[in-house]
């Protein structure tokens, strides 16, 4: 737990951008509030050795989700001590956008891999190949997620005319398999 | 070419930053907190509770209604020579469900006792510094840890028996297991949890099982189910073990599979495996295909999160 000063630029450079990412995967921005903070406090943990990892915001970024997957029932606690120490009172931050709702709850039906998926593309800018990677997946399956989960936010945003049949060639889909009824 | 979906995401991004999230002094600040965690203990006494922290492991728990509930600190080998030493017998010993005053005691005010029997014949207690604990074992009505403390033996391990019984808490050491060159092999750590208990095993050296469902299984003796699993994920080596805290220990979905089951789960990155390892008793490695469709039940309930 050395060094606090790399600790808090490293905090204060990446913790908005993981913010905004967890909020778009949970859907609850105080929840996504709670479980960057909790990363966060992890990576100080054991900062000497997180910090010489040649990405330490992916490490945040895996621990994050690892909790918001996982639903940890600790942050309850953390929320309650770390909610007198924000810089202002969550009462008078500005709400969200009814645009911003929306799109959470939208992104909340999706299914978990799609939204990660569409998470670490859009808000996290990863490739194809590192979004497979950070989900332990085949990069097929990850275009598939890219695909499926924006075809039904178009479709949810009537968006569905950006996006032309010629546009899913950005995530290829592998042909669904016909079903095998017995 | 615009993407509307983009664009969608970008609002969102700028929606986050209406929220405040914590000053960089006081991420900081919190992870001192943790690294001193013992100072949490009297908070959460009252219920079932496993706290490790700096210098010392504590637990309290609900049960032994009848007799002494254990809850005790074991303090670090180089200062704690009165570990084992001034243990009241279990049935001289109220249980802080018994006795609502002492439920905020703090854990030294309770030594643990010094023989596994309940007699005094039972070998020494052993002592255990907490940050060489490589593992949590919580099992029906028992929970057990491994250290690296013995590193001939990968002992002590220590463990609280079944609280049913209304035995007094013994602490004794064990032969080493598969376990232990599993995890040498693996350069893992897992914890083995099988159990209607939940704990929490945060970075911090905290771990605590606080919840009233929980605790009611124990007073009530039904101690079959597996409600949770617990999971660490590490790549360090034994050398960091005390790196152990820095993970955590997430609590599962909510499943219920066969009592006296180990099950070994992995958390690696993002993918998740459950592996069975068979009976309590024997801690076979080898997965048990009978139960498989429990494993895949749960694994199905994780991934869902």
């Amino acid at each position: 737990m050395d060094d606090p000063q790399s600790f808090e630029r490293f905090y204060t450079d990446s913790s908005p951008a993981v913010l905004a990412q967890m909020y778009a995967f949970t859907g609850d921005l105080h929840e996504a509030q709670d479980i960057v903070q909790e990363a966060y406090t992890r990576a100080w943990l054991r900062w000497k050795t997180v910090s010489q990892y040649d990405d330490p915001v992916a490490w945040v970024r895996s621990v994050a989700w690892r909790l918001s997957v996982n639903r940890w029932r600790h942050l309850r606690v953390v929320r309650g001590w770390l909610g007198s120490l924000r810089a202002s009172d969550e009462s008078v931050a500005p709400e969200p956008s009814a645009d911003a709702v929306a799109i959470a709850a939208e992104l909340k039906r999706l299914p978990l891999a799609q939204r990660q998926a569409l998470v670490l593309h859009y808000l996290a800018d990863m490739s194809v190949e590192d979004i497979a990677r950070v989900m332990s997946a085949p990069t097929g399956t990850v275009k598939s997620h890219l695909s499926r989960g924006r075809s039904q936010l178009a479709e949810s945003f009537a968006l569905a005319d950006a996006y032309p049949e010629g546009r899913e060639k950005d995530f290829h889909v592998p042909p669904e398999r016909p079903l095998n009824h017995a | 070419m615009p993407d509307p979906i983009k664009d969608l995401f970008t609002k969102m991004a700028t929606a986050s930053r209406s929220a405040n999230l914590p000053e960089p002094s006081a991420i900081v600040a919190l992870g001192q907190r943790r690294r001193t965690a013992t100072a949490l203990t009297a908070s959460v006494l009252a219920v079932t509770v496993l706290v490790v922290g700096a210098g010392v492991i504590t637990w309290a728990s609900p049960f032994g209604n009848a007799r002494g509930a254990p809850l005790g600190p074991i303090a670090t080998p180089s200062d704690s020579p009165s570990v084992g030493e001034t243990s009241p017998a279990p049935t001289d010993s109220p249980s802080p469900s018994q006795d609502p005053d002492k439920n905020s005691a703090e854990p030294s005010a309770s030594p643990i006792r010094s023989d596994d029997n309940g007699d005094g014949s039972g070998p020494p207690v052993q002592e255990v510094d907490p940050a060489t604990v490589l593992s949590l074992q919580i099992l029906p009505g028992r929970i057990d840890w491994r250290s690296t403390y013995d590193r001939a033996g990968w002992g002590p391990y220590g463990s609280i028996p079944d609280p049913c019984n209304n035995e007094a808490p013994v602490i004794k050491t064990r032969p080493s297991s598969q376990y232990t060159r599993a995890f040498e092999d693996s350069g893992e750590v897992s914890l083995y949890f099988a159990s209607a208990t939940v704990v929490h095993f945060p970075s911090t050296g905290i771990a605590s099982a606080t919840f009233d469902d929980i605790k009611a299984e124990y007073e009530q003796c039904k101690l079959t189910k597996y409600y949770e699993g617990l999971a660490t994920r590490h790549e360090i080596s034994h050398a960091t073990a005390s790196d152990l805290f820095v993970d955590e220990v997430q609590v599962m979905a909510d499943v219920e599979v066969p009592a006296h089951r180990y099950y070994r789960i992995h958390l690696a990155g993002e993918s998740i495996s459950i592996v069975s390892y068979g009976e309590t008793e024997n801690r076979s490695p080898t997965p048990d295909p009978t139960y498989a469709n429990e494993l895949a039940r749960l694994q199905e309930a994780l991934l869902d999160g």
